[in-house]
């Protein structure tokens, strides 16, 4: 009858463990000997209390982390370092402020016209006419034959 | 949620890189406006031909890019002047492929492909010896 044991072989587990205490040990004496360095000149110093205390430790351990902590938070949240920018997303309402980049209409002499909605050309259609979709069906403005002199196109997405 | 603002600074520079690039290309004025045209009833092509009549008149001529994110509908419009530099076919083109861009949610993307494909088919003006005339884009590249 088979007997399959799951178990490490003597042999390799002992040789693991060498492996590992090999590692360990140089390893933890490399970090110890720069506390056990450092204690001796700082008993030597005049003045210096050598007791570390519970306050030291609060603060050097407790109080330190959280500022540098909430130092880059508020460097982080601090107004004006977030973008206002409104992200588009299809499909959802576009609240952002109406944007102009270019030629913009107040700088024209029909600005006064704006007052109250934009100028009205001749032949400019207006909110009864609507965009039909047949019209837009060929991707092009419906108002071409209205306003012949313009040209242009119209898309939807 | 309160009215920001339609675009980063970042994202409002790539737009007037790109507008400043079709005047470089085209010798033709761009104006593009993002939000909304409903506000007072209008469609998008009457507002589109009102805005163009309000902008500064320019004797080259000027295009003008309308987006309506929340309508989801664009509009490319040229004046008398541009339009016969820029075909309405070229316009039909060029509002394809924004609309693809916005469809993804890239809007400054689209309005960019869209200016710039505007400047790639605006045809070269002629002069009565019959040869075109050099723009700045012609005289600086080489």
């Amino acid at each position: 009858m088979l007997r399959y044991s799951p178990a490490v072989p003597r042999r390799r587990l002992s040789r693991r463990l060498a492996q590992c205490a090999t590692l360990a040990l140089p390893t933890l004496l490399a970090l110890a000997l720069p506390a056990v360095a450092s204690a001796a000149p700082l008993d030597d110093l005049p003045g210096h209390a050598s007791k570390f205390t519970v306050v030291d430790g609060f603060l050097i351990f407790g109080v330190a982390p959280v500022g540098v902590y909430l130092l880059i938070a508020l460097l982080v949240m601090r107004p004006g370092t977030s973008s206002k920018a409104q992200r588009y997303r299809p499909g959802r309402d576009w609240t952002a402020a109406p944007s102009w980049s270019g030629l913009h209409p107040e700088a024209s002499q029909n600005a006064p016209a704006l007052e109250g909605g934009l100028p009205v050309m001749d032949g400019a259609p207006d909110a009864e006419h609507g965009d039909s979709r047949e019209d837009a069906a060929d991707g092009r403005s419906p108002e071409r034959g209205a306003q012949r002199d313009t040209g242009g196109a119209r898309g939807s997405w | 949620m309160a009215a920001g603002e339609a675009f980063s600074f970042i994202a409002q520079q790539r737009i007037d890189d790109a507008l400043r690039g079709f005047t470089d290309q085209s010798g033709l004025v761009a104006s593009v406006y993002v939000g909304s045209t409903a506000d007072n009833g209008l469609s998008i092509d009457a507002f589109a031909q009102r805005a163009l009549a309000a902008l500064p008149a320019h004797e080259a001529g000027t295009v003008l890019v309308v987006v309506d994110p929340g309508r989801r509908q664009s509009v490319v419009c040229t004046d008398p002047a541009a339009r016969h530099r820029v075909s309405d076919e070229s316009c039909a083109l060029a509002t394809l492929s924004m609309t693809t861009s916005f469809g993804a949610g890239d809007l400054v993307g689209g309005i960019v492909i869209g200016l710039r494909m505007l400047g790639d088919a605006c045809t070269p003006v002629t002069t009565t010896h019959g040869r075109p005339e050099p723009t700045s884009s012609t005289v600086t590249r080489r």
